[in-house]
């Protein structure tokens, strides 16, 4: 029953409610996935690009693109039921998103004007939330993980998309703010 | 004579400084000073509403400066008594030109705003482009606001001292930036003086108005690409290791300012090859990447010619006579490519075609001439 209202919810925010929307925020394709042998390279990468992102515009170009990236990578695996680690690449990419906020707040000390940042964060959260919507109707709400050598893992899987809906809501909120 | 014709190249030399300031974007305010503003309104009608006759005012100031440049070059020895006497007149024209307003080109607003970019925004300019800083005055009349820094990680070291000698004026750092060139330009003329010992090649290099107008007056960072690679070069061509690994370091730092000297790279690797030698390889590759890849990329734009003359300006001149020669009408042919631009006030249209032509021609003639008296003089030999 809570799952049918959060989605009526979600769907009434994202389709019913009239909005002006100037571009659509354009998501990446899937990279690398976990197992592939240019996977771990990828992500060595992305953790290398940390450090020539220096500034606060080119932080949030950075933590903004792997949020999309790891949503991305989610989304793909749990598509293919691949839930473990569906969830990690989540982690992942929620991690990423909460970082935004730090870095319009320094730009804006840096005496940037971060409205279109803000814009594009909304955006962002916007689309990701849209995307997590449609995962809560393909997955399943709880998922026992049962590996063949070790202890099973129980994936409240529902209740992590909603939470990374709810946490880019408040980013987005929270940037606007600033 | 020596006095009249000084006279004539330093009055011109004023003339193109004062010109200039007709060109300053109309969204620029350099001062707020009345009497700056009365006397820049005449020049800005001339510049922007008086085009043709703006045209044909920097056409003879181009003619009056090459013809200078000529009589230097055939009485360099007379005019100038020694390297401290040309000094001083390199210095006083590029002061002169230092405080001249960058009217050709907006790169010099580039190299600012990428500069401001990284050093009072804290960012990293190759990920950022100016544009992504939407309150940021500069931008109303910097061009190429949407795109990355298009220069290595030496120049942008580089243009931290003019940025915080400028101290956040835009007039003061385009001053800071032209200053700092003055300076590499005169080091550069010093560095071909000690190595040729031969004034006409000093003059070759410094008095060519190209080099002044686009160096000095534009503001332009191929001088210090070309110093740092030439030089780079010198001491590679040195039997010391420690000077061929410093040699190598500012090859380096050369590409690492523009990468068009990434051409002089298969250099390093010639052996028992004299310096004379190297200088003429590096005239054919930069010349390569000049007519072959610049075209390419986006057209000829007339200070990459910076890079020929430089090179040149190390080899005797006795032996070289054509290379200088072409290189010399090479310059005016580019310098006339900004004549339809001031005619027009576009890029478009009509406008490549007659740049083609205006560079085409000259050189195209000089060819022909030089053919011409290749022939005679054999067939006088015969």
């Amino acid at each position: 029953m809570k799952k049918t209202c959060f989605l009526l919810v979600l769907i009434t925010y994202f389709l019913v409610l009239p909005r002006s929307v100037f571009a659509e925020y354009v998501m990446p394709y899937p990279s690398y996935m976990p197992g592939n042998c240019m996977y771990k390279v990828s992500r060595i990468l992305d953790r290398l690009k940390f450090y020539w992102s220096r500034g606060n515009i080119a932080q949030i170009k950075y933590h903004l693109a792997l949020s999309d990236k790891y949503l991305i990578e989610a989304k793909t695996l749990m598509e293919y039921k691949q839930y473990l680690l569906g969830t990690d690449a989540l982690r992942r990419s929620d991690k990423e998103f909460m970082q935004l906020p730090a870095y319009v707040a320094g730009a804006k000390k840096e005496g940037v004007n971060v409205s279109e940042l803000e814009r594009l964060i909304s955006d962002a959260a916007e689309k990701h939330a849209q995307l997590l919507a449609e995962l809560l109707i393909s997955t399943p709400n709880q998922f026992m993980w049962s590996p063949e050598k070790s202890k099973p893992t129980e994936l409240p899987l529902g209740e992590m998309l909603k939470t990374s809906v709810v946490e880019r809501q408040h980013i987005a909120s929270e940037t606007a703010s600033l | 004579m020596v006095s009249i014709v000084l006279l004539l190249f330093f009055a011109t030399i004023c003339i193109l400084g004062v010109f200039s300031y007709g060109f300053v974007d109309p969204n620029l305010v350099l001062s707020t000073n009345q009497l700056f503003l009365r006397l820049q309104e005449p020049l800005k009608n001339l510049a922007y509403h008086q085009r043709p006759i703006a045209m044909i005012l920097f056409f003879a100031i181009l003619i009056g400066l090459f013809a200078c440049y000529g009589i230097f070059l055939k009485h360099g020895a007379k005019i100038f008594a020694s390297w401290k006497h040309i000094c001083v007149v390199l210095a006083a024209s590029s002061v002169i030109l230092a405080f001249s307003y960058p009217a050709l080109t907006y790169d010099l607003f580039n190299y600012i705003m990428t500069a401001k970019v990284t050093y009072q925004y804290h960012e990293n300019p190759y990920i950022v482009m100016p544009i992504e800083i939407p309150n940021e005055p500069n931008l109303a009349f910097t061009r190429a606001a949407n795109k990355v820094a298009l220069y290595g990680p030496v120049w942008i070291l580089i243009t931290a001292i003019p940025h915080y000698a400028g101290g956040g004026s835009v007039w003061l750092t385009v001053i800071a930036f032209k200053l700092l060139n003055a300076a590499v330009y005169v080091s550069f003329s010093y560095f071909i003086w000690r190595m040729t010992k031969n004034l006409t090649n000093v003059i070759f290099f410094a008095l060519n108005p190209l080099v002044l107008i686009e160096v000095i007056m534009n503001g332009h960072n191929d001088i210090y690409m070309m110093a740092f690679a030439l030089f780079g070069l010198f001491l590679w061509s040195r039997k010391r290791f420690t000077q061929k690994i410093g040699g190598f370091i500012l090859l380096i730092a050369s590409w690492l300012v523009k990468g068009a000297t990434v051409a002089l790279a298969p250099l390093v690797l010639f052996r028992r090859v004299s310096f004379e030698r190297i200088l003429i390889y590096a005239y054919i590759f930069l010349a390569a990447v000049f007519f072959i890849v610049a075209p390419i990329r986006e057209e000829l734009y007339p200070w990459y010619a910076v890079w020929l003359i430089a090179t040149a300006s190390l080899l005797p001149l006795k032996n070289h006579r054509y290379i200088f020669g072409f290189t010399i009408v090479l310059s005016f042919a580019l310098e006339l490519r900004a004549l339809p631009y001031m005619w027009m006030g576009y890029y478009e249209g009509p406008g490549p075609i007659f740049r083609v032509l205006l560079t085409v021609l000259p050189v195209a003639f000089y060819l022909l001439f030089f053919a011409f008296k290749r022939l005679r003089k054999s067939m006088y030999e015969k």
